[in-house]
């Protein structure tokens, strides 16, 4: 009996070892005045990782910036990493840790909408701001700490519909999935119709779908100028293909979500003759003038990071590391001490106007816009010979 | 872009078809494993995601020819299933109907975990075995891949048919499910027929798997949802029957694209779901299975 309580508290110690090993992974730099905590939640591992890696890498790129700059208004920048394994329930209890044991002033993430939402009570609850990086993230609720990053797929589809104007396109053709991404395509879609004076037609179907010609079909009676896929990742290949066989020459425009390198590889052989998706101007930034207001505030992260990492930073990096910015901005006016000094960095958020952002545009928040970031920063982006590139 | 309504019904049937070969080739392997071993075996549908992504790591990584990828890959898959039933199946000592499908249900996790270790996450397509860009037909279009896929389908069946009915090693096969003592007393040897009934098994998932990637895409867990409608299509035409199979498995793929077509494309679904149970409340042992069997 002794022995096995024995051997029982030392797994015990040994996990526990482990664990605050491999979590609490503390980036400090030993200056005067006491350190101001940003937590970073991050889906590190798991099927969100694609976009917690590059995010995680654009947050730490930016400690290590401001720390040289002398930190915030000298206090040294430390920021506190645990990873959630994209596992809503490991991001809720990261959320509570980083504020209750690390006690964090603000905290980065999640990656995902489902890790964002686990979160998100977590933040309301603790009145801690919670700065969320998922593109189809909601923040919108009264008295809240939660703030988003991307322009909201109203403004995506607002930014397509304006490129349809221009060319005179009229009669669209939607097809989104029914899951939560395409849920909200299929919505925003039909929503702005009215104002735009463009008639649409919506067919919808499931990610795992291996043949969509069905409802390609049913749309093509409506001789459709553009088809809209409400989907995000690889069910774009079996739509893109049914899309060729049936011998569409229309745009074929999809969401935001796609900006990957993974998209293209995927599409690579299959693309439709035009195929367009909205974005920012950080994806084409090589093509901007010289004169565009953010084009070298772009040019200075994307080799910084490429410095750094080796690596070319994605649109995922930039939202990360505007994030980054925002809050630490915030916190130059409020030198908070604490999570009970988050209040009064949320409303520092509220007061920052026009601040410029890497992603393309400027960040404007108020109480009622905790996205701060309108479709003026969003573009259409096309693909051409498997680069993106910005639409003509 | 002239569409009527002849054209358009014909692009709804030719839909249908496609999805419904698919699933038919999953049925079959259903069958196949279930009719000697009566093991429901639900890691079929990796059966079929192993099949493709060899296919496509063959074809399109070791720049082998299309023809020998794929006859490559349906016996890397066969031997696959032949493993699944030597270290999964066989060494259980008292088999039990459940513990056999939790066993199959933990045979499928593992197999999509050693595909995510192989592969990754990343979805992976392949281009169609023939390079033609569509075919026309009444007004519809579509894939050359689909001739390949319904083509296959009526091979196989003929081939399962001539198999089972015409064949002594076929024979044999259908005594080790009808009565396994019996036949090992008559001289059959269960155990080799159990092991080339999960070969066959992954075989077929494997068939159903490559023509598939060309007209959709792979990723690790993709086989999951196949593996499901493939189940459906089985018990739909009454399991264990090879014509049912085939007619479960076209009749679920027409279900879907019809309610696609004429009704709606947000409940397809879940039509196609209830006139599955619709139709087994009626006939509760299936299509193509007569209730005294």
């Amino acid at each position: 009996m002794g022995r096995i309580s024995v051997l029982r508290l030392a797994i015990i110690v040994s996990v526990a070892c482990c664990f605050s090993l491999l979590c609490g992974v503390s980036i400090a730099s030993a200056q005067k005045k006491p350190a101001i905590k940003l937590g970073v939640n991050l889906d590190i591992t798991g099927y969100g990782a694609w976009l917690g890696e590059p995010e995680l890498r654009a947050v730490q790129l930016f400690a290590e910036q401001a720390n040289g700059r002398g930190g915030i208004d000298g206090h040294p920048l430390e920021i506190v990493v645990y990873d959630n394994e994209s596992n809503p329930e490991k991001s809720s209890g990261n959320a509570k840790k980083l504020i209750q044991r690390d006690k964090v002033t603000a905290i980065i993430g999640t990656a995902i909408t489902a890790t964002s939402n686990a979160a998100k009570s977590v933040a309301q609850e603790e009145k801690v701001v919670t700065y969320s990086l998922s593109g189809s993230y909601e923040p919108s609720y009264a008295d809240s700490f939660t703030f988003a990053t991307w322009v909201h797929t109203s403004g995506m589809v607002e930014t397509i519909y304006d490129y349809f104007a221009k060319k005179g396109i009229k009669r669209v053709a939607t097809l989104c999935a029914t899951d939560s991404t395409g849920q909200t395509w299929h919505d925003e879609a039909n929503k702005s119709t009215k104002k735009y004076g463009i008639e649409v037609v919506s067919e919808r179907f499931n990610v795992k779908d291996v043949d969509v010609t069905a409802q390609l079909a049913k749309l093509k009676a409506n001789n459709p100028q553009a088809l809209i896929v409400g989907v995000s990742g690889a069910p774009n290949a079996v739509v893109a293909k049914n899309f060729n066989q049936m011998g569409f020459k229309i745009p074929y425009v999809t969401g935001h979500g796609n900006i990957s390198d993974t998209f293209l590889k995927l599409m690579e052989g299959n693309e439709p003759e035009t195929l367009l998706l909205p974005g920012a101007y950080y994806i084409v930034w090589r093509e901007l003038p010289d004169f565009f207001p953010q084009k070298k505030l772009m040019k200075e992260f994307a080799e910084a990071f490429q410095k750094k990492f080796k690596k070319e930073a994605d649109i995922y990096a930039v939202v990360a590391y505007d994030a980054a910015r925002v809050v630490a901005e915030a916190m130059q006016q409020v030198k908070p001490e604490g999570p009970k000094d988050s209040p009064k960095l949320r409303d520092a958020i509220e007061t920052i106007k026009s601040y410029p952002a890497v992603y393309g545009g400027t960040y404007t928040f108020s109480k009622e816009d905790h996205r701060g970031i309108k479709k003026d920063a969003a573009l259409m982006i096309q693909v051409k010979s498997g680069k993106f590139v910005m639409a003509q | 872009m002239e569409s009527t309504h002849l054209s358009q019904a014909v692009q709804f049937i030719f839909a249908g078809l496609t999805s419904g070969s698919i699933y038919a080739l999953v049925a079959l392997g259903f069958n196949m494993i279930y009719n000697v071993t009566l093991v429901v075996n639900l890691a079929q549908g990796e059966f079929l995601m192993l099949g493709a992504m060899t296919m496509i790591s063959l074809y399109s990584g070791f720049k082998l020819p299309l023809p020998v990828a794929l006859v490559l890959s349906t016996l890397i898959v066969g031997c696959v299933g032949i493993l699944f039933d030597r270290f999964a199946i066989r060494p259980l000592k008292k088999p039990s109907i459940m513990l056999l499908i939790l066993l199959t249900l933990g045979g499928s996790t593992f197999l999509k975990g050693v595909a995510l270790l192989i592969w990754g996450k990343d979805p992976y397509t392949a281009p169609t075995f023939t390079k033609l860009k569509s075919i026309s037909f009444l007004g519809a279009s579509f894939s050359p891949q689909m001739l390949w896929i319904i083509g296959t389908l009526v091979v196989v069946s003929f081939v399962l048919w001539f198999f089972f009915e015409r064949t002594l090693l076929g024979k044999a096969m259908r005594a080790c499910a009808e009565n396994p003592r019996a036949a090992s007393l008559m001289g059959v040897n269960v155990k080799t027929f159990v092991m080339i009934s999960f070969f066959l098994g992954g075989a077929l998932g494997a068939v159903g798997g490559m023509l598939m990637a060309p007209v959709s895409f792979m990723v690790y867990d993709e086989g999951t949802m196949m593996g499901l409608k493939g189940f459906a299509s089985a018990v739909l035409g009454g399991i264990g029957s090879y014509p049912g199979a085939v007619v479960g498995g076209l009749v679920l793929g027409l279900l879907e694209s019809l309610s696609t077509g004429y009704v709606s494309s947000i409940f397809k679904d879940i039509l196609a779901f209830v006139v599955l149970l619709l139709i087994l409340v009626i006939k509760p042992t299936g299509l193509m299975k007569r209730s005294d069997e």
